[in-house]
């Protein structure tokens, strides 16, 4: 048996990266917004020159670099907390489906991505539950909502 | 447009389950540790214990 390792600061680090991404989420939308707008003037015959035209795909270049790059660094973090998060709970001698490899590994294995971190994350939630309940302590962690967050994953993965 | 507002709502959803599962994982920590030092301590008494059908 061993000490838990900390996992607040990876927590926090995941949280901020994907609000940064989100961020740049809405700046995308608005960015996307301008050109939808300047290619209606465009349809209209309105006057729209080259330079316009240019500016606004170096704009939506730039968003998508860097939205790139964000992106990838948040799914970093994300993956970090998430893999200490489940050996942690396998430190506990709760039995579990997965080695603590798959919480990082289960994310880049063909049609496995597709369920392996969405089972893991099932049983996070489903297991500590079952583990503070065992000492009367009644956990928040309504298992709706990983159901939700990766229908809407895959779902925006297909739309992309 | 659909994607941008997927992925925030995605964004929002995964904030919620790290900062729900962090306050259970605290609470979990509070109890799993409390119980292992109770092991160890009675584990030590254990041994410091002179063992009187010996003796």
């Amino acid at each position: 048996m061993y000490y838990l390792n900390p996992n607040k600061s990876r927590a926090q680090l995941a949280i901020l990266l994907i609000i940064l991404v989100s961020i740049i989420e809405l700046i995308s939308l608005y960015s996307g917004f301008l050109q939808k707008n300047l290619l209606t003037d465009l349809n209209n015959g309105l006057n729209v020159t080259d330079e316009m035209l240019l500016k606004n795909d170096k704009r939506e270049q730039m968003i998508s670099y860097f939205f790139i790059a964000v992106y990838l660094i948040s799914a970093i973090t994300f993956i970090m907390w998430f893999r200490r998060a489940y050996n942690n709970l396998l430190q506990t001698n709760v039995s579990l489906k997965y080695s603590e490899g798959y919480a990082a590994g289960g994310w880049f294995i063909p049609i496995g991505n597709l369920y392996i971190p969405f089972e893991i994350m099932s049983e996070l939630y489903q297991k500590t539950t079952k583990y503070l309940k065992n000492y009367n302590v009644k956990a928040n962690l309504p298992y709706s909502i990983i159901v939700i967050w990766w229908t809407l994953m895959v779902l925006n993965f297909i739309l992309n | 447009m659909i994607s941008n507002i997927l992925g925030l709502i995605v964004a929002f959803l995964i904030i919620l389950i790290i900062v729900k599962y962090s306050k259970a994982e605290d609470q979990m920590r509070i109890i799993y540790e409390s119980e292992l030092n109770t092991k160890v301590d009675t584990e030590n008494v254990e041994a410091n214990t002179p063992n009187i059908s010996n003796e």
